[in-house]
């Protein structure tokens, strides 16, 4: 039989069934506990006599007629150990004041309410090295060890099986700390990872198990459900923005080879070229769009790749268009990364410094822990701090100076970097550039985060 | 569903031919027939304008059952396949066509991005433009892909997907290059059509006009460096001694000649 098939499904019949069971085994442990504990106690004491015995004999032999009675007395008192001894002779420094008022003799000092008890404690004091002495009536006395004393300290029956009982609870408590970590904690743990993964990632959604006791089952099912909503949501806004852009396509390409046809040739006139620019721009639209919707991050292999031919390549192809831009740093440095992604991020960085500054210089830095750090300087107006966290989001554009140029996009750079940063594990921040611009700061780990991923495979 | 827009290059040339291209009309003897596969009437339309403005013969075909058609008839130099198609889309028909020839596609597509261009090279389209493009740039790109079709070179060097030279790689599908290394190296667009131009023709001496012709440069933006300066740029990036050039050498008066031996696959 499989040990689930017995187990209760549900976190309060587990719980319910953890603390039934482990009552029942303090219970058990106790009694096993106590069992041995109080045998082996019982074992380990003399054989209990107290001051009724002690006078029962004393009046017994008070009670004798002949000295033989008293030495039967005596022998029988000692078969059943205590060892009683018959004395003739007092010694003469002994006192016969009694009751004893200072030195007190334990068990004696209340009457027991036996009778002739009020002579016996008359007759009773402290002889020499612990024994008591009860004169007879007869003459002589009987010389008795003093009895055990009771136990004054914390009593043993009562230390023993508390620390039995702590020690259950904690091994209940433990035991239910680890189911708790088990089967509650650590579903929980799984549920928050995949709640955070949810919307981030095109299909790097995790699903949560679902197993595990009853309820965290029905938590798992609605949080998938959730998660598929959500996926089909994010799916559903991807699609109709895919679809829209690539829709707007066609009749872009018309409006395109018809204003080609108004005026074909060198001598193109101003309304041509305004439609043509025009054209440009929503082109670039739906391409940024278009890239920021599709996340490459997951379909692109990592390579290794020469990031300073990177970076001067993206600086002369806007030199080329007659922008000053210009590269800083090392002939050759090797980092594993997404090409595309990387190439693209720094682009879209590079084209927004050459919109708003007039001379744009690319610094690549390899640092001594091994990172690597990119800065993009410009000589533009900079960004004001409160904006700073809100430019990387997506459609988010400045109002004023900075936008007033038609070549603007959607907003999206920025969005387009931090994404493809983030996913190298990367940061990007906007730091203040002497004595006025904006410098945009990529610093990457020093191992690629993929560099594990392909590595020399492509050949 | 099918229209049929076959029209004599010299018949078109009263429309206003467009001039930059005119000296290379001359050159060719009879005119290419091009055949458009695109769904949109408008667009095809226009296209079958500007093709046979520039000197071409141009029939369009609205689905691939038209095409087939039309190929069936033979005589055609050209495929432009649009991606997006009723019934039977532009990646299968690329499939399916190169399966059973060696015809040059250049495919149409909206999508523009990474992905679906390398899918389209893959898959054996010689060539691709993204919607919406410049009649110009269709052009010139089909110029440069008929030349290169035409030229001497095997076959199996236009199709090639990659080329190795001197322990370097360059992956033409994915526009790629890597050192010996295995590391790499990134170049600018043109650049890598140059390169690659360089892979299709090696040991061959290669005019500046050639190598503008095979690399549809021209369309890179208002400001276009001249050949020399992009090989110059490449032989920074894969030549030891950038000075004393290897890999590409300089001919005198002739142009550029590709030593290394390529291996094309």
């Amino acid at each position: 039989m499989r040990l689930g098939a017995i187990l209760p499904r549900t976190i309060a019949g587990q719980i319910t069934g953890l603390i039934v069971l482990s009552v029942a085994m303090a219970f058990l442990l106790n009694f096993v506990a106590l069992f041995f504990f109080i045998a082996s106690d019982r074992d380990r004491r003399p054989p209990p006599f107290g001051p009724f015995q002690i006078i029962t004999i004393a009046r017994l032999a008070d009670a004798s007629r002949s000295e033989e009675e008293i030495s039967a007395l005596v022998a029988s008192a000692r078969r059943i150990g205590i060892a009683v001894n018959r004395t003739q002779n007092i010694p003469p420094s002994d006192k016969l004041v009694m009751p004893p008022e200072r030195a007190r003799i334990p068990f004696f000092d209340r009457p027991a309410g036996l009778p002739g008890m009020e002579r016996f404690q008359k007759n009773i004091s402290l002889g020499a090295n612990n024994t008591i002495r009860i004169q007879l009536r007869r003459g002589g006395a009987l010389i008795f060890p003093l009895p055990p004393e009771p136990h004054r300290g914390f009593p043993g029956f009562i230390l023993f099986p508390v620390l039995y009982v702590l020690s259950t609870i904690a091994v209940i408590l433990v035991g239910l700390s680890l189911y708790a970590a088990r089967s509650i904690i650590s579903p929980l743990s799984a549920f928050a990872a995949a709640a955070r993964a949810v919307g981030r990632t095109a299909d790097g959604d995790q699903i949560v198990p679902e197993r595990g006791p009853q309820e965290i089952v029905q938590v798992a099912r609605a949080l998938n459900g959730m998660r598929d909503r959500i996926r089909a949501l994010l799916d559903e806004r991807t699609s109709m923005l895919t679809a829209i852009s690539h829709d707007l396509r066609t009749p872009l390409t018309r409006i395109k080879l018809r204003a080609e046809r108004i005026s074909p040739g060198p001598e193109k006139n101003t309304a041509t070229e305004g439609i043509l620019s025009d054209i440009a721009q929503m082109e670039q639209m739906l391409t940024e769009t278009l890239r920021y919707l599709r996340d490459d991050a997951q379909s692109e292999p990592s390579l290794r790749v020469d990031l300073p031919s990177m970076l001067e390549t993206i600086c002369i192809q806007l030199a080329d268009l007659g922008k000053s831009v210009a590269y800083e740093g090392p002939k050759t440095l090797v980092y594993c990364c997404q090409a595309g992604g990387i190439t693209r991020a720094i682009s879209n960085l590079v084209e927004n410094a050459v919109k708003h500054g007039t001379r744009v210089l690319v610094t690549l830095k390899s640092l001594a822990d091994g990172s690597i750090q990119i800065d993009v300087d410009d000589d533009g107006p900079g960004i004001p701090y409160p904006l700073r966290k809100r430019v990387f989001e997506p459609f988010f554009k400045i109002d004023s100076a900075r936008t007033s140029k038609r070549t603007e996009g959607f907003g999206l750079g920025l969005s387009i970097a931090r994404n493809v940063v983030e996913a190298h594990q990367g940061q990007i921040e906007l730091l203040d550039c002497a004595p006025h611009g904006l410098r945009v700061r990529i610093c990457l780990p020093a191992e690629g985060p993929l560099a594990a991923l392909r590595f020399g495979d492509n050949s | 569903m099918c229209g049929s827009y076959v029209t004599q290059s010299l018949d078109a040339r009263h429309l206003g031919a467009n001039e930059m291209l005119d000296d290379r009309l001359i050159s060719q003897p009879a005119p290419s027939h091009i055949l458009l596969v695109e769904d949109d009437p408008e667009i095809s339309r226009m296209l079958a304008d500007v093709l046979t403005e520039n000197g071409f013969a141009a029939t369009f075909a609205a689905s691939s059952r038209s095409m087939d058609l039309h190929l069936d008839k033979g005589g055609v130099d050209l495929v432009v396949l649009d991606v997006m198609l009723p019934g039977e889309n532009g990646f299968s028909i690329c499939r399916r066509l190169r399966a059973t020839s060696n015809i040059p596609i250049i495919m149409l597509t909206a999508l523009g991005e990474e992905v679906d261009r390398i899918v389209g090279l893959e898959i054996g389209a010689d060539d691709y433009i993204t919607k919406p493009f410049s009649s110009r740039e269709l052009i010139a790109r089909i110029r440069a892909l008929l030349r290169r079709a035409q030229g001497d070179q095997p076959r199996s060097a236009r199709l090639a997907k990659t080329f190795h030279f001197a322990g370097w790689r360059l992956e033409a599908s994915s526009r790629q290059l890597f050192n010996p290394d295995g590391v790499r190296i990134s170049l600018t667009s043109a650049e890598l059509d140059l390169l690659a131009a360089f892979c299709r023709n090696p040991g061959r001496i290669l005019s500046r006009d050639q190598l503008l012709e095979l690399t549809h440069s021209g369309l890179a933006g208002p400001i276009v460096r001249s050949i020399d300066v992009h090989v110059s740029r490449i032989r920074q990036k894969i030549e030891l001694d950038p000075q004393e050039a290897t890999l590409i050498k300089t001919v005198r008066l002739g142009g550029y000649v590709f030593t290394p031996n390529v291996e094309a696959r």
